[in-house]
């Protein structure tokens, strides 16, 4: 009873402004913490080394996102801080106590996780799935207290599950499933969240809902939070802050805005064909460029947004520095007769949709293509 | 904190149907129980069976037919159903496999192969008197050596389920060391003595009736050990469903959990195939069954569900055995085939359409 309470997050219960700024500095004292921390696996007498020498602090309140390309060691750091796994060099420390040193039943209560593992749930309704979050706290019966069935409740309340309890966890979609496995973790009571690619199997939706359950466990719940996804995009729009791990296996972390212009991201993930391209904080695949230039005006910016990005996915070059166009568009204005102009060759055509002024722009590039591989 | 008196934890729902099932399972087997020991070469009404339980049976001769052979047939056939069942749910469970069992997982094959050694290889110049004169400490012993090869295979098997994720692969592989445990068992027999070899033969066939009243305790007290094990390890096991991750991330230490469970798994599979031969389809069976009858993936629901399904099942085969009438005798284990095959085909077949649980 009394490490329950030592270690239940309500005994920190601080009310807290947003992003974790506490009004005691005891309540902002590190969750997570590594220092010089080596991990990978050993075998034998080798090691392979995954990732060197990583320091980082995560604090509560923060909802942090670890992103880098398949195979540069995500779920191994992740599995590594939660103890998991042993770490080949250097130190974790849980609430300031070295990960090593605590028991299952302790780390279970410290640290909360979802994998992406797949399990057959049997008969277990949703209830019983969240319920299982209640473990490191049950008798050998695995009896439920008042106080755990309210905490469960809370759980699913909390993930937009109400309604869901009797369901049986097997019959729910993919999203649904993810929400009731972090509410499963949630009702671990830990102060940190491990969750590994929980957007794996979602729809764009869903996706996006699970980073904004994850935002709002940091920010309402002072929960620590790890997600670690694929999803750059959201990750930049989402996380408080960015673990970038790339394919050498280097760890930067730091506010999203920054991993994307100090180049961080591109360095994680920039490939042959595909590149961050941090002016949109998406990524690109650039084909080959056409050596057809358009400049582009309009006074709708999302008319104009969109007519830019048509060209871009014909392979236009847009607005040359030199200044030499062979085509000039004018996007509609917001309350205008929704045409677009097209100027080339001295002529102005109008067209009346964007569809048609694809294929006249597609038809203009084509040719630029086909006159440029000529000679 | 007050704990509430209703565990809620696998329970929310059809808590009446869950107790109409134990109800009905309970009349049943006590009923079959009743049958068990009425029906026979010698015909004995029912209601004269269980007053000749007590000694007060019309006919004294009936008395000791019941206490002497009956008895302990019906007990050694509702024990060891209950066992196998109890086994083949902690095999489902940690092979995460609802085809899992003790005979799929040739685990019943080691257990076969630990008996071998025992009566085939070890042991005095006198063969057949071997399991006839074996003493008590013999029957543990033999039943030890069941269990040693039982664990045997299991430790074996898990090691392959670290390399196959595919369940169905998973069987194979246990067809496989079955195969191999089998041909250990033919070569001891081919250099086993006749009549030695002729006993272990007898065996292999599965019966309930060479357990005599002397021998029971030996068989009942494996039984309990290992029912004792797996009683406590609800919690655990429930965990495990979810996969080892799971189990550990929410605080159990999967390893001793485990290994705990595996070691009751070969006792009672063990001791059970010890004493009564190599059963089949009741491991795997009796926990499906249970699983759809109580609508429930939690142990703490299936042990007892799954133990009283086991021996519900082993009664009916042991009453259907004996009907015929006369002296002949049918072996169980075609019976137990008859009554588990459509069980399990039809959880195969549900499984592969993805609509039910397992």
């Amino acid at each position: 009873m009394s490490a329950r309470k030592a270690l239940s997050p309500r005994a920190h219960g601080q009310v807290r402004l947003p992003h974790g700024d506490a009004l005691s500095p005891l309540a902002d004292a590190p969750i997570l913490e590594a220092t010089a921390l080596s991990a990978g696996w050993r075998h034998g007498g080798s090691e392979t080394r995954l990732l060197q020498n990583v320091n980082l602090t995560l604090r509560p309140g923060r909802f942090v996102a670890l992103v880098g390309p398949n195979g540069a060691g995500k779920s191994t750091l992740l599995r590594t801080l939660v103890g998991m796994q042993a770490p080949l060099a250097g130190a974790i420390r849980l609430r300031g106590v070295p990960v090593a040193s605590l028991s299952v039943e302790d780390r279970a209560r410290l640290a909360a996780c979802v994998f992406t593992d797949r399990f057959d749930s049997g008969w277990f309704t949703v209830f019983d799935i969240v319920s299982f979050g209640r473990y490191p706290y049950t008798d050998a019966r695995n009896r439920l207290s008042e106080r755990d069935r309210e905490t469960v409740s809370e759980a699913i309340r909390e993930t937009g599950l109400r309604g869901f309890e009797s369901r049986r966890f097997a019959e729910l979609s993919d999203g649904e499933k993810q929400k009731a496995l972090t509410a499963r973790a949630v009702a671990q009571d830990a102060p940190l969240l491990v969750l590994d690619e929980p957007t794996a199997f979602l729809d764009a939706p869903a996706r996006i809902e699970v980073f904004h359950l994850a935002g709002r466990l940091a920010r309402s719940r002072g929960k620590a939070v790890i997600v670690s996804t694929h999803d750059v995009d959201l990750a930049l729009r989402h996380a408080d802050e960015l673990w970038v791990l790339d394919r050498d296996h280097a760890f930067v972390s730091g506010a999203p805005e920054s991993m994307a212009l100090s180049g961080a991201l591109g360095r994680a993930f920039d490939g042959p064909v595909v590149r961050f391209d941090p002016a949109s904080g998406a990524f690109r695949a650039p084909g080959e460029p056409v050596p057809f230039a358009v400049g582009i005006s309009g006074e709708d910016p999302v008319a104009l947004g969109w007519t830019i990005r048509l060209a871009e996915r014909l392979g236009c070059v847009i607005e040359p520095e030199d200044g030499r166009y062979d085509a000039m568009i004018r996007a509609p204005g917001a309350g205008a007769g929704q045409a677009w102009e097209l100027e080339h060759a001295g002529t102005v055509t109008r067209v009346d949709s964007i569809e048609d002024l694809s294929g006249r722009l597609g038809l203009l590039v084509a040719d630029a293509r086909t006159r440029g591989e000529a000679p | 904190m007050t704990d509430s008196p209703v565990p809620g934890f696998g329970l929310r729902e059809g808590t009446a149907r869950r107790r109409a099932g134990f109800v009905l399972l309970g009349v049943a087997g006590a009923l079959l129980f009743g049958a068990d020991l009425a029906f026979g070469s010698v015909g004995i009404p029912f209601a004269e069976a269980v007053k000749a339980l007590f000694g007060a049976a019309s006919d004294p001769a009936w008395n000791d037919i019941v206490r002497i052979f009956r008895l302990p047939k019906a007990l050694t056939a509702a024990s060891a159903g209950a066992a196998l069942a109890l086994a083949g749910l902690i095999l489902q469970t940690i092979f995460r496999n609802p085809l899992a069992g003790p005979d799929s997982l040739g685990i019943g094959a080691g257990a076969s192969v630990g008996v071998g050694v025992v009566v085939l290889l070890a042991g005095g110049s006198s063969g057949a008197t071997l399991l006839t004169g074996l003493g008590l400490a013999g029957w543990a012993g033999l039943a030890a050596a069941a269990a040693v090869g039982s664990l045997a295979v299991l430790l074996l098997i898990l090691a392959a389920a670290r390399r196959v994720e595919n369940g169905v692969t998973l069987l194979i592989v246990g067809l496989l060391v079955g195969y191999l445990a089998g041909a250990l068992v033919s070569l001891m027999v081919w250099f086993g003595s006749p009549q030695k070899t002729q006993v272990f033969l007898g065996w292999t066939y599965g019966s309930f009736s060479g357990v005599t009243l002397e021998r029971l305790p030996v068989l009942l007290g494996a039984v309990g050990l290992g029912a004792a094990l797996t009683g406590r390890s609800a919690k655990p096991l429930d965990a495990l469903l979810l996969g080892e991750r799971y189990a550990e991330s929410v605080g159990i230490r999967v390893r001793p959990a485990r290994a705990r469970v595996l070691v009751a798994a070969s006792i009672l599979a063990g001791a059970v195939t010890a004493f009564c031969g190599p059963i089949a389809f009741l491991g795997i069976a009796a926990p499906q069954a249970a699983r759809r009858i109580f609508r429930s993936s939690a142990h703490r629901v299936l042990m007892p569900a799954s133990a009283l399904l086991g021996a519900v099942f082993a009664l009916t085969a042991d009453v259907v055995a004996q009907t015929p009438g006369g002296g002949s005798v049918l072996p169980v284990n075609p019976i137990l085939a008859l009554i588990g095959a459509p069980i399990v085909l039809s959880v195969f077949l549900r499984g592969a359409r993805g609509k039910d649980p397992a």
